[in-house]
């Protein structure tokens, strides 16, 4: 049987975040050892699951973020505060993502969400920070450890090549006009994604395939999928859409201050909100 | 009573739910199913509902349960447990 399926951004992070939360490692992880949640607004979604709390606000769970326009960050009085480290199921405070991975435990689960996949299933992750953000704080013992590392990422995000990109932007002293904050890329080719396909696969047992993406009315960075599978399958799976991610309303991007932002690069860094271009606001 | 079971894989995705429907009316919907899967702290929980309506799966083949054959990840379990054997614990 067939289905085809269109998601929009925020159901597909629902759908994914429903799959990520019930992974064997995810679930293992849970009840034995760290999990660990970077900031993002898919991951503020596997939060939400994880805890069963839909407070965790998603908008408010990230620093460096796509909206109004630009690659911005946000400032830090519109970031919410949620735990990033769990131990045995419970929110740990004070520990650090390296603290975590030193207390070693073979079931730890890290997952960060990225900006770019590609068809090769590698992962772009752009850091505009100063320190190289969260990667570098976590890929050492990651990689030496062997460490399960998941990314959850929307197929709205699937770019030709993802090590061109990373060359493409090559780092925010090689960039002479940026539309926001300027940066460079990691490109990790060894995490478990988990996309819209994958979150079917694990979930249902089915066979997924972009075939579109785009749209308009609210549909702009949807995702069309065709779904293959046995006939229960396939109506299990569409009445759980219609009835846990169908719906699921759009994230608010909270945009950055340009007046304070630190990020001098930006073309409008510095600039008060009546010189700020219309489009912005 | 209904006495639930908690089945060792399952993600709560419901398909068992769709092919035991599909078994009682040849249609898909929750409510003609024989098994309910819940969600529990721990994971998910599946009981038979009352009245009993399980028939086995009776005209489906021998040992062919619809349930555990649309199951994707918690065979082993599903089956031992319409067979009331030992896979699994009480919820």
């Amino acid at each position: 049987m067939k289905a085809v399926v269109t998601l929009t951004p925020s159901e597909s992070k629902r759908l994914i975040a429903k799959a990520v939360s019930r992974m064997d490692a995810v679930r293992d992880a849970w009840d034995k050892a760290y999990v660990l949640i970077a900031d993002g607004t898919t991951n503020a979604f596997i939060k939400q699951e994880l805890l069963e709390d839909r407070s965790i606000a998603a908008g408010g769970s990230t620093i460096g973020l796509s909206t109004a326009g630009l690659l911005c960050v946000n400032i830090p009085k519109n970031r919410k505060s949620y735990a990033n480290v769990f131990y045995k199921g419970k929110a740990v405070e004070g520990t650090s993502f390296a603290e975590a991975l030193a207390d070693h435990h073979r079931e730890t689960v890290v997952i960060k969400g990225a900006n770019a996949i590609d068809p090769e299933g590698n992962i772009g992750i752009i850091t505009t920070g100063f320190d190289g953000g969260t990667i570098p704080r976590v890929i050492g013992p990651i990689t030496s450890k062997g460490i399960t590392f998941i990314t959850p990422v929307g197929l709205e995000k699937l770019v030709p090549s993802v090590p061109l990109a990373a060359k493409a932007f090559n780092g925010a002293q090689n960039i002479d006009i940026t539309m926001g904050a300027a940066g460079g890329m990691f490109v990790l080719t060894n995490t478990i994604v988990v996309t819209e396909i994958e979150a079917a696969k694990l979930l249902f047992g089915l066979e997924g395939t972009l075939v579109a993406a785009g749209g308009i009315g609210g549909n702009e960075g949807a995702v069309t999928l065709v779904f293959n599978g046995e006939e229960p399958q396939i109506e299990a799976f569409v009445s759980f859409l219609e009835k846990e991610v169908k719906g699921e309303p759009a994230i608010r991007g909270i945009k950055g201050d340009c007046r304070t932002c630190k990020y001098k690069d930006c073309r409008y860094s510095g600039l008060e909100e009546s010189e700020q271009p219309d489009w912005m606001n | 009573m209904e006495t639930r079971k908690m089945l060792k894989g399952c993600v709560g995705c419901k398909a068992c739910e769709m092919a035991c429907s599909m078994h009682h009316t040849d249609g898909f919907g929750f409510r003609h199913s024989s098994i309910e899967i819940q969600w529990e702290k721990e994971g998910y929980s599946i009981a038979f509902k009352d009245p009993m309506t399980c028939d086995t799966c009776e005209g489906e083949g021998e040992n062919n349960y619809q349930c555990v054959k649309y199951c994707y990840r918690a065979k082993d379990a599903l089956k031992a447990f319409i067979l009331n054997t030992e896979e699994g614990g009480e919820a």
